[in-house]
């Protein structure tokens, strides 16, 4: 059974008709890594603001968020409180952005615990300890006295993953948790990631651009391409037959082999508000027909459990 | 002769630790390589290993602690007045982030104009047309009059691209020119600097951590570790079998979009500060191959096999 699920999901401008997330569906499983791939502006931040509830207030929202049947985005203040951070947590990509400079990081990974559960101040200390030890964190006794600045960007990510999981969420959201951070210490986080999820039975939403990251750790993946999702499917699916031209143009553009001509995807993404009518890629598409201006097509399954926001679907496969 | 040639290159900084305390910074500790014609010299490594102090002292930016720089057998350290000057025109420097290396005041026409202006290169008549034909070359329409705030990351980029070209220069540093963009802007721009390449013979030393476009792109790479080389070979000998630990670790972390579900060796630690770099080989705490005089005595970068690399595990006298 899916325990968050997203319904036709919308996000658009207070003051003006535009949409920057149109009709997004899709379902995160118990114990599951859900994948979402797309390019700076595709709106997937956006997408994890709505579902913890931290939107800026010059956007509104429409459709169904639902964790476990209850539909989030009905909520009040109060409520949602209550839910973010402790049935969802979320990480951020920029550690130090989203840190508390002034407070010691002990201080700010109780306060998760503190502002959920009636604990002692002795309890949350512990609980504190306890996290930075699953966080992996070396020596936690003495970092736990420390400051964000004192502590490399890995370790400040792990603080933040530490604050994340402090009450045992249900899903994690985890918005670009490596893109701040050096290769070596990005294996490290994804492989912690990955530990406590299997131990915690953590569902986790995982928000990338790096294709690499989503095929060694997520199981279901869904691209997104202003503000739609255009291709969503098991994670081997994209890789081995990828049935949108979005996708296709992402994987061509990865450099492969020396001396082959990367193809890479032509202009760059127009601003919401000045996209093309119908298919939202089509005036980039180096498959376009004048039928894909008409309706924007909806996305709709190709092979078994595969979908893909485009009329020529079935023609499309990557690698051919 | 190489274009360029780097040797015993030092760049050590002095840091406050407190107010009454100072420590030396070991940015860059004595590197050698060189950079022929026409080819993509690579420098990988991850942050604070020095890669962006080496672009700096190669334009001569920043002065070395010791050291020379030869660019076509001449110490550049030593150049002064209009040889400085024509040094300044044959090579120059593309940055990593095209938002901030754009004078945001200044129109395409402006930021273009400026170094033909300096450098002689065009007169009034011709700087118009000069400018138009520098952005054509990299794929830009008619754009003078506007400015920075009007173009996307990938098309700054372009920009700060034809900048560097306008003064038709020999070699071009590349501090990460692509970290700041998304991987379908990343492959736009990845084929203009090939095609740039091919088309004009410009050389590169072409500094990013992403190995994948190394990989790709370069001709030749050198491994760095907190200000030391740690392996230098020809990019299809150091990807295909990498020699120094570090570069297997480095290579195997990277994740991949080909399911060949290896095992990642594990990598434990972070990179220490440069300020206290560990004694003898300074990869040894955090190497998975160490072993007794790794703590002790530091690795020479060394003949192997017709490559260069630091390691003790590849010196037959150890």
């Amino acid at each position: 059974m899916s325990l968050l699920e997203l319904k036709g999901l919308s996000i658009s401008f207070r003051t003006r008709p535009v949409e920057v997330v149109s009709d997004l569906s899709f379902q995160l499983n118990e114990g599951e890594v859900f994948g979402l791939v797309g390019e700076s502006g595709c709106g997937k931040s956006l997408t994890a603001l709505s579902i913890m509830g931290i939107l800026p207030q010059n956007f509104k929202t429409g459709g169904v968020v639902n964790l476990r049947g209850r539909n989030l985005l009905s909520l009040g203040p109060e409520e949602m409180r209550d839910i973010r951070g402790r049935e969802i947590g979320m990480v951020f990509q920029e550690p130090m952005t989203s840190l508390n400079p002034v407070l010691r990081v002990g201080y700010q990974i109780a306060e998760a615990v503190t502002s959920h559960f009636r604990v002692s101040k002795e309890e949350a200390r512990e609980r504190t300890l306890e996290l930075l030890k699953a966080v992996r964190m070396p020596s936690p006794h003495v970092r736990m006295k420390e400051y964000p600045h004192q502590m490399s960007g890995g370790m400040r990510q792990r603080v933040m993953i530490a604050m994340a999981i402090a009450c045992n969420p249900a899903v994690l959201i985890a918005d670009e948790p490596t893109t701040a951070l050096d290769v070596t210490i990005e294996a490290q986080i994804l492989e912690l990631l990955n530990g406590l999820m299997e131990s915690g039975n953590m569902a986790v939403l995982l928000i990338t651009h790096d294709l690499g990251i989503i095929r060694e750790n997520a199981k279901q993946v869904a691209i997104m391409y202003a503000g739609r999702l255009v291709e969503k499917s098991p994670v081997e699916g994209i890789f081995t037959a990828a049935r949108h031209p979005y996708t296709i143009g992402l994987m061509e553009s990865l450099p492969g082999q020396r001396g082959v001509a990367l193809k890479p995807i032509p202009g760059s993404v127009p601003k919401p508000g000045m996209l093309p009518p119908g298919c939202k890629f089509s005036d980039r598409c180096r498959f376009m027909k004048p039928e894909c201006q008409a309706d924007e097509p909806p996305l709709r399954q190709v092979t078994e459990g595969h979908f893909s926001r485009c009329i020529r679907a079935e023609e499309m496969r990557w690698p051919s | 002769m190489a274009l360029l040639e780097v040797k015993a290159l030092k760049k050590h900084f002095t840091v406050s630790i407190s107010p009454m305390r100072h420590a030396t910074l070991k940015a860059v500790d004595g590197i050698d390589f060189s950079l022929d014609k026409n080819r993509v010299f690579a420098l990988v490594g991850e942050s604070g290993c020095g890669k962006s102090t080496v672009a700096r002292l190669l334009l001569r930016l920043i002065a070395p602690t010791a050291g020379e720089i030869r660019f076509r057998g001449e110490n550049i350290l030593g150049l002064k007045g209009g040889a400085l000057k024509a040094f300044r025109k044959s090579v120059q420097i593309i940055f990593q982030d095209p938002f901030a290396s754009l004078n945001p005041r200044m129109t395409v026409f402006d930021a273009l104009s400026e170094p033909l202006k300096i450098h002689g290169l065009a007169g009034r008549a011709e700087l118009k047309d000069r400018v138009s034909e520098l952005l054509q070359s990299v794929g830009l329409g008619d754009v003078l009059d506007s400015y920075p705030h009007e173009f996307s990351g990938g098309q700054r980029q372009r920009i700060c691209i034809a900048r560097a070209l306008a003064v038709s220069p020999e070699v071009i540093v590349a501090d990460e020119p692509l970290s700041a963009l998304d991987v379908s802007i990343q492959a736009q721009i990845l084929n203009l600097l090939l095609e740039l390449k091919e088309r004009t013979g410009i050389s590169f030393v072409f500094i990013s951590h992403d190995l994948r476009v190394v990989e790709y792109l370069s001709d030749e790479v050198a491994v760095m570790y907190l200000g030391k080389i740690v392996e230098v070979s020809k990019t299809e000998d150091l990807f295909g079998s990498p020699l120094h630990p570090y570069t297997e670790i480095l290579l195997s972390s990277a994740p991949s979009i080909k399911a060949d579900g290896r095992k990642k060796p594990e990598l434990k630690g972070e990179v220490p500060s440069p300020i206290n770099i560990p004694s003898g080989c300074p990869f040894h705490p955090r190497c998975h191959r160490r072993f007794e005089p790794c703590e002790r005595v530091v690795p020479e970068l060394r003949q192997y096999k017709g490559r260069q690399v630091a390691c003790h595990l590849r010196n037959p006298a150890i």
